[in-house]
Formats: structure tokens, C-alpha cells, sequence
């Protein structure tokens, strides 16, 4: 027994000594310092020089970061990542990344948080009521207060986004910005060009798209082997249909009260337009336990006309080239519907950092980091994360970034993760260059509804029924949808499961959410 | 004239019966035949057929993005040597523990049996669980995947009723013959007792061999990390699971994701598989433990 406590503490000793070498290493590195302050690498250029000597010596050693941080490829980016090496040198940070496989994150993050060892910022995908609490009680700063100071920070993170993101009207997170354009439909080009036809615009032209993409052989080959659109069992599409028939963004304010969209009239447009497609054949028959990549998989195929969900997805169709090279794929978000050009907003981010009192022991560590996250969402910085090393990933011509297939590959194994994971900007100060034509049109496609979104008027309220049970409630709806698409019950039927959601709990959720919303002195006017 | 009918009779049994054993093992074989086909397959091809056993096109486009990176290789090594080190320190673990546990004389047996039959029915649950490993300062290394686990209290309990059927006698004559307590169970019962070690040897390994979550729970170097860590990643990545990766560029999962998949499963079941083979003899027998009482 002794024997194994021996062989036990073996690695607990060497680990503990590899950790003081390290840190005695660190700690002479920082002493000796003259060799980086010395080289002038020219970033700390602007603010070095009003530094005097002591001001600079203090700056110039590398203020360690420790971070948990979710990995989404197969493979977290390497120690000596040159990126991550970049954004070190550049924010004068050394970056101690801790990266957990994606699929397990709560459960690890769970797990570090009851052994009370959190890195100075920690990632939340998602705020389980565990976190929420941790939040209210005290456990993470409060950084609303110091974000004035940090103006390329500021300017990163949209307004919208934070207030909905914000806790009982308190900012505690610095979020990883997104799109907030989610929806749309990629679409095939050349089937609409065999048709004669152009891209629907409207809901009427959406369904004359359809009907022909399904019923006039769009693909040439005498076969009656196509579908309009393809419908997946989340109905990922139905927030673009909804948005186009007039519907809200989940909740609609009603003579001043929030009530759910699923009670509107627009909702059940939306529904009977689906209904429609369905009895009509033009939506894949399998919807109801259709997924996204079997979708994916026959939109390569060519038995599909349409897909609706994220303008970003256009790129998952590289297949399809391969399979018939004439293939052409296009995407829109613009649907002129009842309303005008509307889109429901995204939520905006994915993913959001917070801090731990617990390890950021001090104010001034706290706003090392806030200055680490401002420096990072400047100019050059997203620079960094959206191109990449000058000659490594990108080459300069006529002043414009543009990539090889070669530099390409190398960013996409080098740079994508860490852009993902770390940069908090959505990336659009960086310079204008050549990008891939795909990704260039979803941009465009997301540019053109920019203006045309509509708010969740409730994103910003916390309700604890619905945290507890937001399954059953989305259930109960979501069943209910396919059900009356698919024709199994009528008008009645969905009345009935909109009167079993408000028995379930909806309607004590409607009362949590209204209860806040009166007392929020910035409530969301919804047109 | 019976036993001829009996025989033409009992032939025709003999024929049916094993046409139909055959038809059905060629029916569980197909999903197998099906994926390792679809492992091979040119991704033009996988995609426009709807089903396909034999690939006209071979490719190892699935293999060559599963180990796109030396990383798998890597990981492989470490799966491995948890699976053998685990696997080893399971078995003297739970023999030695079961051992003394099959004495009638021992004191205090029933408490011990009762406090493992109770572990069985509750567990601590992962934060405890975690808190325990992190107090022990295993975090971040090997023993924290060998040695929670040492003891499967199942395992144990079958083990120990193995050991119970023993005949005493045995024991006793090499008691007088001269053998201390520990030379009995290493020289006498062990060897005895094959069929069952064989059978806890392949659901120990197993077991590691599949480890996942523990990894991913108390191991934060990512150059430690098991095989399973990575393939589930590759899995989930390949169908676009993981964070927005929607926003991701199609190079990145080239092949499709069921192609990955698939060779995700050849890569992370066939060495698993190789093992049985050596062990099946002994697994009925030793999978039957305990179910008749002696």
C-alpha cells in the first residue's frame, strides 16, 4: 500500500516541480526583460511613448492569462499556434489556454466550478441556472461599469446583443459576436435559370419557385425526381416563413404586454403555408424526422431545390459541384412579405466570457483583461484573426488581402479556431480582400437585411419557469407544428395545444417575462 | 423405417435450421459489411447511391481526414497503454479484494459486502467524483482514467462467487502442502479461475478502451487525451455539431460526414475487436458466472 501511495504522489511531485520551474522561469524571463522591450516590435509604439522607464518595465512583462476555452475542431490549436503566439506578442499577454472538446463542455465547466478552480475567463456556451446563480451571488465581476474605458471593445460588442445578454440590467460577460442575420434560403441558381425563372422575392413567387422546382423538371433529365425545399424535423426553415408572413420574434407586445407569437394569426399563416407546401408535395415528405445533414447530403445529391436556415450554410455544399459540375447555388434572405423585408434577429453571439473573482483577484487584473479583450478587437488584431500572418496565410496585391488555396488551408488549420473561439469582434474592421465567392454572397446576402430585423422583445428577461421548463413547453409546440402541417389535426387541434402550452406553464412564463418588462426602463418598442 | 424417418427428419431440421442461422447471420452482418464498405467509398459515390455494400470506386478519403493529423497516432498510444496498465491494475484490484471476500471466516465480510452492494446502487456523481480526483492531485495525469475505476463492484461480486465455487479442499491441501494466503490465490485460484479473469479482462478492457468522458473531465492537456476524445469530436464536427460551425468553410470536412463517421468507426472498433477472438473461448463460461448456484 505504501508502495502505491509512493508511485501515487510520483507524478503529483514532478508536476508540482515542473511547476515551480515554470514558474521561476517565467518569473527570471519577465526580470530580464530588455530583450522584448529592447527589439521595439512596434505595437506598443503608440502608447510607449508617453511610458517612461518604469512605466514600460512594468508593462513590458507579459501579463498572464489563464482562460477555459471550448475546442470545436477535432483537434484544440497547438501549444505554439503561431496565431495564438501573435495575439501574445501583440497584447503583450502570455495565453494559457486551457481547450475542452466541445460536446463535453458543460459537464467540465459544471465540474471546475464546484472545485472552485476557475481560470481568470471562462467561456460560457450557455447559462444553466447553476451559472445564473453564480452570477447573482456574487461570483463573476461586474463589468458594465468599465467598459467606457475600452473603446474598440465598446464599438465590438452590439448594444442589442448586451442588453440581452445583461443579467437584472447588469453587464457580466463580454460576448463572442455573430450574424445576427440566421435566416434564409440557398437556393439552386441554375435549376431558377432552366425555369426561366428569378428569385422569389416574395411569398407568392416563393411558392411559384417551389411548385416548379418540384413539378416542371428544373434539372432536365425527364424525371420527376425533385423537391422544392427541404424542411428538417426542428423546422429550421419556419422562422424565415414566419418573419415573411409578418409573425414576431418570439414574443410580440400586445397593448403593452408581451405575449408569445405562437397565439398570433401570423404564426398560423406561416403554419398554413407549410401545410400547403406539404399537401402539395413541394417540402420533403420525411420532414418530421428529417436531419440537417441528411438534408445537407441531398441537396448535394440534386434532389432538393431549396434549403432554409443559416445564409452561412451555402458553403456545406462543396459536394455538390463534384456530383454535377453545373451546378449553381445562390443565397437570400429578402422576402417582401406582409410586413416588407423583414428577419428575425439572431441572437447575435455565440458564446460569451466571463470572470471569476475567485482567480481575477484584483480591479487591476480585471481591467488587464478587459485590455487585453480591447486590444484584440482592434483594427489590426482583426486583421489577425480574419486574414491571418501576412505571407503565411494572406499575400498583399494592390493593397488587398487574397489567399492562395495553399494559404487557405494553412488558415483554415491554423487561424479558424482561434478567430472562433477567441476574437469578440464580429471581424468586419479588417481590410476588404478577396474572399470566396460563396462566403462573399452570404455576406451580401446578410448585408442586404441588415436594417430589416426584428427584436425578441423578451431576449433580455429571465424566466425560472421556462428555464425549468422550457423542454416540455417547446415540445408541446414544436409536436403541434408538424402535427398540423401534416395535416394529422386541424385548426382546433393546434388551439388545443396552444391552451395546453399556457396550462404547461406558458402562461406563468408570459407572467415572469411581463413582470420585468414593466419594470425595464429600455423596453423594446416592436413595431 | 423410424429411425430413418427420424434421420430424414432430423436432416431437414438440421438443413432449415442452419439456412435460417445463416440468413440471420448474414442479416446482423450486413450493417457491419455496409459501414466498413461505406469507410472505402469515393464520397461521389456514397452520395448518389442510396445503398451500398461493395464501393465500384475505393477511396480513403474517411481515413485520410480521420488521420489528417499525427494526433490520432498519438492518441491510439495512449488508449492503448490505459487499456493495458487499466486493465492489469482492474484485475489484481478486484481478484485481490474478491479474494479474501470468498472466506466464509473473514471478519466483517457482510459489512463490506454491503458497503460495495450500496456503491452500486448510489454513486457519488460527477462533481463529487471530480472533487475526490482533484483532492488526490490525479488531475491532468494517467492514474486519474486507472485508478477511479479500479474496482467495478459487479465485476467484483461475480468474481467473488467464482472464487466461492471453488472446492475447499483445494485450498486446504495446499494450505498443509505450505502455501501463505497469497501464493494460494496467485499459484492456485487464479489459474483456476481463467474463464472469469478472460471474461473481466475483456469487459475491463472495454471499458477503457472506450473511455471518454473521464478524459475529457480530469485530463486538460490535450496531448493526453485517449483516442475516444478525438473521434467523438470528429464525429460531432463532421455534422456540424459543435459551437457554430456553421460559420466554418466546407474544406474543412471534405469527405461527407457520414463517410467519417464510418471510418470512425472501423478506426476506434477493430483493434477492440481483434481481442475477441482470444478471449471468446473463455467468455461463455465465463459470462455464465453465478447464474446457477452450486
Amino acid at each position: 500500500m505504501e508502495g502505491l501511495v509512493k508511485r501515487l504522489r510520483m507524478p503529483v511531485v514532478s508536476l508540482t516541480v515542473a511547476g515551480l520551474l515554470a514558474v521561476s522561469a517565467g518569473c527570471s524571463g519577465g526580470g530580464s526583460k530588455s530583450p522584448d522591450a529592447a527589439s521595439g516590435t512596434g505595437d506598443g509604439a503608440g502608447t510607449a511613448g508617453s511610458g517612461q522607464s518604469t512605466d514600460s518595465s512594468a508593462s513590458s512583462a507579459p501579463f498572464q492569462i489563464t482562460m477555459m476555452n471550448q475546442s470545436i475542431l477535432a483537434e484544440p490549436p497547438r501549444a505554439d499556434d503561431p496565431i495564438v503566439q501573435a495575439i501574445e506578442k501583440y497584447t503583450n499577454t502570455k495565453l494559457d489556454i486551457q481547450w475542452v472538446p466541445g460536446t463535453t463542455y458543460t459537464d467540465k465547466l459544471n465540474a471546475t466550478i464546484a472545485s472552485g478552480s476557475l481560470p481568470m475567463v471562462v467561456l460560457l456556451q450557455d447559462r444553466p441556472a447553476t451559472v445564473v446563480n453564480a452570477i447573482r451571488s456574487g461570483y463573476f465581476w461586474e463589468i458594465g461599469p468599465y467598459l467606457k474605458d475600452y473603446p474598440n471593445l465598446e464599438r465590438a460588442q452590439n448594444k442589442q446583443v448586451q442588453k440581452n445578454l445583461s443579467l437584472d440590467g447588469k453587464v457580466y460577460s463580454i460576448f463572442r459576436s455573430r450574424s445576427l442575420v440566421g435566416d434564409g434560403m440557398i437556393y439552386r441558381k441554375d435549376w431558377l435559370d432552366n425555369l426561366g425563372m428569378k428569385a422569389p422575392t416574395t411569398i407568392d413567387e416563393l411558392y411559384n419557385t417551389l411548385k416548379a422546382f418540384t413539378q416542371n423538371d428544373p434539372d432536365k433529365d425527364g424525371k420527376n425526381d425533385t423537391v422544392g425545399v427541404a424542411e428538417e424535423s426542428s423546422l429550421r426553415g419556419f422562422n424565415f416563413i414566419l418573419a415573411a408572413f409578418g409573425g414576431g420574434n418570439q414574443w410580440d407586445v400586445k397593448d403593452g404586454k408581451l405575449v408569445s407569437t405562437i397565439f398570433s394569426q401570423e404564426y398560423l399563416d406561416a403554419l398554413n403555408f407549410d401545410k400547403k407546401l406539404y399537401q402539395e408535395k413541394l417540402i420533403n415528405q420525411d420532414f418530421a424526422i428529417a436531419t440537417r445533414p441528411q438534408n445537407i447530403d441531398n441537396m448535394n445529391k440534386g434532389t432538393y431545390g431549396m434549403r432554409l436556415g443559416d445564409p452561412d450554410q451555402i458553403t456545406r455544399h462543396s459536394q455538390l459541384f463534384k456530383i454535377e459540375p453545373k451546378a449553381q447555388l445562390d443565397v437570400s434572405a429578402s422576402i417582401n412579405g406582409k410586413k416588407g423585408v423583414r428577419v428575425l434577429m439572431d441572437k447575435g453571439y455565440t458564446g460569451e466570457f466571463v470572470f471569476p473573482k475567485s482567480s481575477v483577484k484584483t480591479e487591476a487584473d480585471l481591467r488587464k483583461i478587459l485590455g487585453f479583450f480591447d486590444k484584440i478587437s482592434d483594427d489590426n488584431a482583426q486583421n489577425i484573426f480574419e486574414w491571418g500572418l501576412e505571407n503565411v496565410h494572406y499575400t498583399l496585391k494592390d493593397g488587398k488581402p487574397t489567399r492562395t488555396q495553399e494559404q487557405m488551408d494553412k488558415y483554415n488549420s491554423e487561424v479558424v479556431q482561434i478567430e472562433q473561439t477567441l476574437e469578440v469582434a464580429d471581424g468586419s474592421r479588417a481590410m476588404p480582400g478577396q474572399i470566396d465567392p460563396y462566403v462573399q454572397k452570404y455576406k451580401d446576402a446578410k448585408n442586404a437585411v441588415m436594417n430589416n430585423l426584428v427584436v425578441n422583445p423578451a431576449a433580455a428577461y429571465i424566466s425560472p419557469t421556462f428555464n425549468q421548463k422550457s423542454a416540455d413547453l417547446n415540445k408541446i409546440i414544436n409536436d403541434a407544428r408538424i402535427q398540423y402541417i401534416m395535416g394529422q389535426i386541424d385548426e382546433a387541434g393546434w388551439k388545443n395545444a396552444l391552451d395546453n402550452w399556457r396550462k404547461s406553464g406558458g402562461d406563468q412564463v408570459t407572467e415572469e417575462l411581463n413582470e420585468q418588462y414593466a419594470k425595464d426602463p429600455n423596453k423594446v418598442q416592436v413595431k | 423405417m423410424r429411425m430413418k424417418d427420424r434421420t430424414f427428419g432430423s436432416r431437414v431440421f438440421d438443413s432449415v435450421n442452419i439456412a435460417l442461422l445463416f440468413l440471420f447471420g448474414m442479416i446482423t452482418l450486413v450493417p457491419f459489411i455496409y459501414i466498413v464498405a461505406g469507410s472505402f467509398t469515393s464520397p461521389e459515390e456514397f452520395i448518389s447511391k442510396p445503398f451500398l455494400l461493395f464501393p465500384t470506386h475505393f477511396s480513403l478519403d474517411g481515413y485520410r481526414y480521420v488521420f489528417s493529423s499525427n494526433i490520432m497516432f498519438r492518441s491510439l498510444g495512449v488508449t492503448v497503454f490505459i487499456t493495458v496498465a487499466g486493465t492489469l491494475i482492474n484485475l489484481i484490484f478486484t481478484s485481490l479484494m474478491a479474494y479474501p471476500l470468498a472466506k466464509k471466516d473473514l471478519d466483517g465480510r457482510r459489512t463490506i459486502m454491503l458497503m460495495v452492494t450500496f456503491s452500486m446502487l448510489f454513486s457519488g456523481g460527477m462533481i463529487p467524483t471530480f472533487l475526490v480526483v482533484k483532492e488526490l492531485g490525479l488531475l491532468n495525469s494517467y492514474w486519474s482514467l486507472l485508478l477511479p475505476n479500479a474496482i467495478s463492484a459487479f465485476n467484483l461480486i461475480v468474481l467473488k462467487n467464482f472464487f466461492q465455487q471453488l472446492p475447499e479442499g483445494l485450498e486446504e491441501a495446499a494450505k498443509i502442502d505450505g502455501c501463505n494466503d497469497m501464493r494460494i490465490l496467485w499459484q492456485i485460484v487464479i489459474p483456476l479461475s481463467l474463464p472469469a479473469m478472460a471474461t473481466f479482462t475483456l469487459f475491463y478492457a472495454v471499458g477503457h478502451w472506450n473511455a471518454f468522458f473521464h478524459a475529457v473531465l480530469y485530463i486538460n492537456d490535450n496531448t493526453k487525451w485517449p483516442v475516444q476524445v478525438w473521434l467523438r469530436q470528429i464525429v460531432i464536427l463532421s455534422q456540424g455539431g459543435v459551437g457554430d460551425s456553421d460559420a466554418f468553410d466546407s474544406s474543412y470536412v471534405t469527405p461527407p460526414a457520414q463517410i467519417v463517421k464510418m471510418a470512425v468507426i472501423v478506426v476506434s472498433t477493430i483493434p477492440i475487436l481483434c481481442v475477441y477472438p482470444f478471449l471468446q473461448k473463455h467468455f461463455a463460461k465465463g459470462a455464465m458466472l453465478g447464474s446457477v448456484k452450486g
